[in-house]
């Protein structure tokens, strides 16, 4: 091969600039795109939760703004999510993070106004294993977790008993049979739920 | 015409990538519990790989040896990074589900492997085959490595139902071992068909 | 509980046993399968990959979080810094930081320490396309790890990515001598015994809580 005359800097700079500005332009485009996928994620998470179904990307954009109500906590974070229906609290809504077998774990847990039972659960993100841990984000086990009623009957904060235990073992109303094969993830998992309904028992001692 | 041909088919099946060159290995174990995945990622790696050929076969007039492995990373790095974005704004979930391994695609050895040994060498429509040619015969293994891990693991192909509903799936397969003992097997079935005369 | 919580040490320990990057990320599986077939080369590379790892993980992030990432720059006046969007590079950064930290290693090694430069020079060129290392670059910023868990995690893996070509350069000296099917040879059966070792592993998951 003979050797280009154009010296090696001169190339060099003209390929990163190049590749530079096709970047810059591919961000400029799409950089919008990219934020409000992320952003969409977490709001048709909302939106599920709370129980609103059949509304269009953008309607359910609206539908968090006008419906429900960020409180965040010192450092800034959200801390909570209060849903307004026609005026009255209709759910709670509790951003969960924990870690995995591989990495974080984090979602969302609903709980009804008088904070004592859960409404639902959603998982937004993981790294477990496909068809073991993975399962954990599936309905057929987030299920098992709807209208599990976790404070006791006759004290108003009960000692807080609820438990994701190994598959099949399940036994009273405050066990929940976890995925087999899976134990670590699950362990991850329980400990995520126990700390998330910590502070759910703490704003329910606080009053409303 | 029969050349261009040539270069298109020769590393789909005879020079195979992964097989015979066993370049591409990590990516070929990581995104392929699922078909979809493997789709994804393969379409990823023919697109780059045909990009790449053509541009550093473009660019082989002006540069010279000593800068042309910072060139070909460049290209590479550029393509993949497009890919990666173009994934994250118009098709969200895929782009969570592959994680890093998009990213990765930059260090898959496919890429500056056929940019160094073909694309540096040859003028750009044959660059361009042996890309596409080297993404598909990498995109092939992919696909067949994920329908046994899907179909068998999960019971499932392409999100749809293949196996009974009560048979129980060989959920080791999604596991790191029994991808290494998948692709082990894969590798001894093939050898065993190519060297048949 | 946010990832901040996590003790440097226990993603050195993680990162070693129960998450190893080759054997539950599938990362530098190329390097690992041409470079397990000889004990000194891959004690060579092995040692190049730890070294590699840990230094370009510390200067990834310091790069990742003090320029490129999204409002690292908001000091700059006016405005400026939020209007910078820098994070599409982070890709292309690393790969250079890697590529360019190769080259400065291998150019110190060739002037001071030649023998090292002997035993260690011929792998190093090789690093820059090993996926271990830009994989814990991509994981690292993934996770939100600090300086101090991204450096543990980038030394841990190194080690994992050791320990893990070592084992299976010393299995397979063993193997020279067994008879194994034709079509398995080579890297057939480096696979399949990867993948007994990355069962063996599975039996560390209890040993480290993440929680």
């Amino acid at each position: 091969m003979r050797e280009p005359r154009v010296p090696a800097a001169v190339i060099v700079g003209a390929v990163v600039l190049a590749c530079g500005a096709l970047l810059l332009g591919a961000n400029l485009w799409l950089a919008d795109r990219v934020a409000r996928n992320v952003r969409l994620a977490q709001v048709r998470l909302l939106v599920e939760l709370v129980g609103v179904t059949g509304l269009s990307d953008a309607e359910m954009e609206r539908f968090v703004a006008d419906n429900l109500r960020e409180e965040k906590d010192d450092a800034g974070r959200v801390r909570r999510w209060v849903y307004l229906r026609e005026s009255t609290v209709g759910a709670v809504l509790y951003p969960m993070e924990g870690r995995g077998l591989w990495g974080p774990i984090h979602g969302v847990m609903a709980v009804n106004p008088e904070l004592d039972t859960i409404l639902g659960v959603r998982i937004s993100r993981h790294e477990e294993t496909p068809g073991l841990g993975a399962e954990i984000e599936a309905a057929w086990f987030l299920r098992r977790f709807e209208g599990l009623r976790f404070v006791s009957d006759d004290e108003t904060c009960g000692p807080l008993e609820l438990h994701v235990v190994k598959a099949g073992t399940a036994k009273g109303p405050l066990e929940v049979d976890g995925i087999s094969g899976a134990t670590e993830t699950i362990r991850g998992f329980d400990a995520m739920l126990g700390r998330t309904l910590h502070e759910v028992l703490g704003d329910r001692r606080a009053g409303p | 015409m029969n050349r261009h041909l040539a270069t298109l088919v020769t590393p789909i099946w005879k020079e195979n990538p992964i097989f015979f060159h066993v370049l591409g290995i990590c990516s070929a174990l990581a995104v392929t519990t699922r078909v979809s995945n493997a789709l994804v990622m393969g379409a990823a790696v023919t697109c780059t790989a045909a990009a790449t050929g053509v541009f550093v076969s473009l660019l082989r007039p002006v540069v010279q040896r000593s800068v042309r492995l910072v060139v070909e990373m460049l290209v590479i790095a550029t393509f993949v990074i497009l890919f990666d974005v173009m994934l994250k704004a118009f098709w969200y979930d895929m782009s969570r589900q592959l994680g890093p391994y998009v990213g990765l695609i930059v260090t898959n050895c496919i890429l500056l492997g056929r940019a160094e040994a073909f694309a540096l060498k040859n003028p750009v429509l044959p660059s361009l085959l042996d890309g596409v040619g080297s993404g598909l015969g990498y995109s092939w293994v992919l696909v067949v490595v994920a329908i046994f891990r899907e179909s068998l693991g999960a019971g499932t192909l392409l999100g749809l139902r293949v196996l009974p509903e009560g048979a129980a799936p060989a959920q080791a397969l999604f596991l790191p071992p029994g991808a290494f003992f998948l692709m082990g097997l894969l590798v001894w079935g093939l050898h065993a068909v190519r060297r048949r005369p | 509980m946010n990832p901040g919580d996590i003790s440097p040490l226990t993603i050195l320990i993680a990162a070693i046993f129960t998450n190893n990057i080759l054997l539950s990320n599938y990362l530098g599986m190329c390097s690992f399968i041409a470079l397990s077939r000889r004990l000194d080369t891959a004690v060579g590379m092995g040692l190049a990959v730890t070294f590699v790892s840990t230094f370009t993980t510390a200067l990834n992030w310091v790069i990742y979080h003090r320029v490129l990432a999204r409002g690292a720059l908001s000091f700059l006046p006016g405005g400026l810094g939020d209007r910078i969007q820098l994070e599409i590079f982070a890709l292309i950064v690393f790969i250079a930081v890697i590529a360019a930290f190769v080259q400065v290693v291998e150019m110190v090694l060739e002037r001071f320490s030649p023998a090292m430069h002997q035993a260690l020079g011929l792998f190093l060129p090789l690093i820059t396309v090993n996926c271990a290392i830009l994989g814990v670059a991509l994981f690292m910023v993934i996770r939100g790890y600090g300086f101090f868990q991204a450096v543990a995690y980038g030394f841990g893996s190194g080690l994992g990515w050791l320990l893990a070509v070592l084992l299976m350069a010393g299995l397979r000296r063993r193997l020279r001598f067994s008879t194994v099917p034709r079509g398995l040879e080579g890297v057939g059966i480096t696979l399949i015994v990867t993948g007994i070792m990355a069962m063996a592993f599975m039996a560390f998951a209890g040993m480290v809580r993440i929680q």
